[in-house]
């Protein structure tokens, strides 16, 4: 039965939904309360949540250089957080309870069905326009030392775009004339002389600085990796709009010079094998780690080859922690030499909780999404099985595996035999040879219903490494007899650097 | 070679250990053994010593077991992940108040956040590990929550097998006295000394073993030298197909992996030559036989290497058993004789 007061439906927001969205919204959006000087959302957290303020009034506010700035209020019927429903990306700005509040929260799956909805969307879009379009500009490194009031100038006059997969959105040599904003989705730059990419631009990111510039030229070609949604400002808007004030343009200029020279100079390191005199991966490597796109990983399990045993005890440990007996880690997977270590290592297939997750971006349901501490996880229940993240994955390590039979309520694999003879204690031991019987997939099963429910033929469970959430360890590293396998940066395994960090090092 | 299986501070302990005894037995002039003037202290202590050592050793094998079974204690030390995230959250605050110079003192900071993951139930799940910021721009104390590795990690386990085995090894000896006599106490001291042979073998072939298999499979590793074999199989076994069925005989002779391939397909390739013009789909059908000869003899040459390193275990596990059974007789026997 559904906990939402009837009179939800007649909100300006929700009137014009179809059937058959009113339906999900009744099956799947919450009632939550929040007391007065509560906080909905942090700035720098993960939160997918989108809420609909019933009664009461919250504040948003911004840190930052150590000082807290109130940038706007919410009060009754207006809503929030559809920049993180949308982009799965950190919020840009905390947002507190003034008064006691009740509001609706539809989760990342429900959004973004409703979200298909034109006049859902319209309004969405309109009210981020009209309340949060500054404080997203205000991400944005190149608008950092913009006032409020300067980027409130340009808000009118900024196009909002949306592309589909696949689609060119600048070539290379062209003249670059906006800077582009990532609202949500990925773009990748690659070059059309090489085909090696030169560079990730994920949500909230911006590219295209180059117009303010003196070189003024796309690098190469911006590419959308998924549905994408864009802000572009284009540079004579930027001009015309600042164009009494000369230092502002100054700034921007001198900015994007800075913005430039990191991105193709010290960030990732990537980039030192063009900069002559510098050391740097040979080509090789560069193609391997480039061209399948290991660089994108956060975190890798790498397998130091030398000292690997192939005892299998990683596999055998992680079949064992898994109450579904699926082995979340294939040995197979990239080769190269470590400049780090100078031994061969092998990237192996798992998940590499990526800075740019295509799984995520793929998936419409919002089975996938990011913890608090930005790894990838998966909220099963909302999982329908459809494969997309499965193939949208560029290391393959996404597989499909058939779910228990619903309402089981024991693990679905036989007990060892032996274990079984052990008086009193027997039956609470867990073997390690899947029950097919048990495991095949039923009519019945909670993803073959969340599956109707929203038009799509399940074929099972999507999984991935989890990292072994919830344990004490990860079994994989936590069992290797010989310290040959370990999580680690795989620019790490490129470069020899780390200098970006997503997870704790074991 | 994998020095690291080596470094370990447990070859410390157990070097100790032996050394204690030995210089126990030169300092004290004490008989080792049973034999005449023995001294009783010493001899127990180096049977209670060795039993002990063994306990260590019989505990990392079960706990090897106890994984791949399931059954480890700590699988079942599993937090919700809603608790976790929320201890995040948590010490995200702190981490704040480190950022912005509320916490600085390293004690109060340590403090703040084990209260955090206690007050949400994680404390067995994650242990909190301050670093001193030393970049530009990072905060005075970084707080990184790691796992806990309740057991401690099987490698170091495995390093406690492999010293604490060997230092039973010389204790047994010591127990012994160095006699070979028949009986009980020589066929454990014999047991003993081939357990750790069998033992010594085993880890020669885990260091070295890794990098020869590696350098091996640089062009072709295992996985690809399997695929490849089945792929070659379809193919080879459609050749036959088309090749006329009365030359399957000598033809076929030539599957069975053999080091001389070359010579003995050029003795068919002219035996059928001599028959008459040569018929059709034979030339293909011999080159992709000579491709599987080759990508047979990469993979047995792979699996060679792969068995080094594994077939050790097939006497000296059922020796270790053979060994304690023994042990636990002769513990028993002493007690009760």
């Amino acid at each position: 039965m559904s906990t939402i007061p009837p009179e939800v439906y007649e909100l300006p927001l929700f009137a014009k939904l179809n059937p058959k969205q009113k339906k999900l919204l009744e099956a799947e959006a919450s009632l939550d309360i929040c007391a007065a000087g509560q906080i909905f959302s942090r700035q720098g957290e993960y939160s997918e949540r989108f809420c609909v303020i019933l009664t009461g009034g919250a504040s948003m506010y911004r840190k930052e250089d150590g000082e807290t700035k109130l940038l706007g209020a919410f009060g009754q019927k207006d809503w929030f957080g559809e920049l993180g429903a949308l982009s799965s990306q950190p919020e840009p700005a905390t947002l507190k309870a003034d008064t006691n509040c009740t509001f609706i929260v539809c989760d990342q799956a429900l959004f973004k069905q409703l979200y298909k909805n034109k006049h859902f969307k319209a309004l969405v879009d309109g009210t981020y326009r009209r309340l949060s379009l500054a404080v997203h500009l205000r991400v944005a490194p190149l608008f950092k030392n913009l006032s409020s009031s300067q980027l409130s100038s340009l808000e009118g006059r900024l196009s909002m775009l949306e592309y589909e997969k696949g689609r060119v959105i600048a070539e290379q040599g062209a003249t670059t004339d906006a800077v582009y904003l990532v609202r949500s989705g990925a773009i990748s730059c690659r070059s059309s002389k090489t085909g090696r990419i030169l560079g990730y631009y994920m949500s909230n990111s911006t590219f295209g600085e180059h117009c303010l510039t003196a070189k003024g030229t796309w690098p190469g070609n911006y590419e959308t990796m998924a549905v994408t949604s864009v802000l572009k400002i284009p540079v004579d808007v930027l001009r015309d709009v600042f164009a009494s004030e000369p230092d502002v343009i100054d700034d921007l200029s001198r900015r994007a010079n800075q913005i430039l020279a990191e991105e193709h100079g010290e960030s990732t390191g990537l980039y030192d094998q063009v900069t002559p005199g510098k050391p740097g991966p040979s080509s090789d490597e560069l193609e391997v780690m480039v061209g399948k796109q290991s660089v994108k990983g956060g975190e890798a399990l790498v397998i130091d080859l030398d000292r690997c045993v192939r005892c299998n005890a990683c596999v055998e440990s992680c079949v064992s922690v898994h109450d579904d007996r699926v082995p979340r880690l294939s040995k197979t997977g990239n080769r190269v030499i470590s400049k780090e270590t100078g031994r061969p290592v092998m990237l192996a297939t798992s998940c590499y909780n990526c800075e740019i997750p295509e799984c995520m971006m793929a998936c419409e349901y919002g089975a996938i999404r990011r913890d608090v501490q930005g790894l990838i996880r998966y909220v099963w229940d909302n999982c329908v099985g459809c494969q997309m993240c499965s193939s949208a994955c560029p290391y393959g390590v996404i597989s499909m595996t058939p779910p228990p039979t619903a309402g089981a309520t024991e693990p679905a694999f036989k007990r060892h035999w032996f274990l079984q003879t052990i008086p009193f204690i027997g039956n609470k031991f867990a073997g390690s040879h899947p029950d097919k019987k048990k495991c095949a997939s039923t009519p019945e099963s909670d993803e073959k219903a969340v599956g109707a429910l929203r038009g799509v033929e399940s074929r099972g469970k999507a999984i991935k490494c989890d990292l072994c959430a919830g344990l004490p360890f990860e079994a994989c590293v936590y069992n290797c007899p010989t310290q040959a396998i370990i999580r680690m940066n795989p620019e790490r395994v490129l470069t020899g650097r780390d200098e970006r960090t997503l997870l704790p090092k074991h | 070679m994998n020095r690291r299986l080596f470094l370990s501070w447990h070859s410390v302990l157990a070097f100790a250990v032996v050394a204690g005894f030995i210089a126990w037995m030169i300092a004290g002039g004490e008989s080792p053994g049973r034999g005449p003037g023995y001294h009783r202290g010493f001899l127990l202590a180096t049977g209670w010593t060795t039993l002990g050592l063994f306990s260590i050793v019989i505990t990392h094998v079960m706990r090897k077991y106890a994984h791949k079974l399931g059954i480890s204690p700590e699988f079942r030390m599993r937090a919700p992940i809603e608790e976790l995230e929320r201890a995040e959250t948590a010490l995200n605050e702190i981490r704040r108040k480190v950022m912005g110079g509320a916490l600085s003192a390293r004690a109060d900071i340590h403090r703040a956040a084990k209260l955090a993951l206690k007050k949400h139930g994680v404390q067995k799940i994650l242990r909190i590990q301050l670093e001193e910021g030393t970049r530009v721009g990072d905060p005075s104390w970084r707080v990184l929550a790691l796992p806990t590795f309740p057991l401690g990690k099987m490698y170091h386990w495995m390093h406690a097998h492999l010293f604490y085995g060997i230092a039973a090894m010389v204790l047994v000896v010591l127990h012994a006295g160095f006699a070979l006599r028949p009986g009980m106490g020589g066929y454990l001291e014999v047991l003993a000394i081939f357990v750790a042979i069998t033992g010594f073998i085993g880890i020669y072939f885990w260091s070295t073993g890794p990098a020869k298999l590696t350098e091996r499979e640089r062009d072709l590793t295992t996985e690809k030298a399997f695929a490849l074999d089945r792929n070659l199989e379809r193919k080879v076994d459609a050749a036959f197909e088309a090749v006329d069925p009365s030359l399957h005989g000598d033809l076929k002779g030539l599957q069975s992996l053999t080091s001389d391939f070359g010579e003995q397909a050029k003795q068919v390739r002219s035996k059928i030559a001599g028959a008459g013009p040569s018929p059709t789909g034979v030339n293909d059908l011999l080159a992709l036989l000579g491709q599987q000869n080759a990508v047979r003899s990469e993979l047995r040459a792979l699996r060679r290497i792969r068995m080094r390193m594994h077939a050790w275990r097939v006497v000296h596990i059922p020796a270790a058993i053979l060994m304690l059974v023994l042990v636990a007789i002769h513990v028993y026997s002493v007690f009760a004789y």
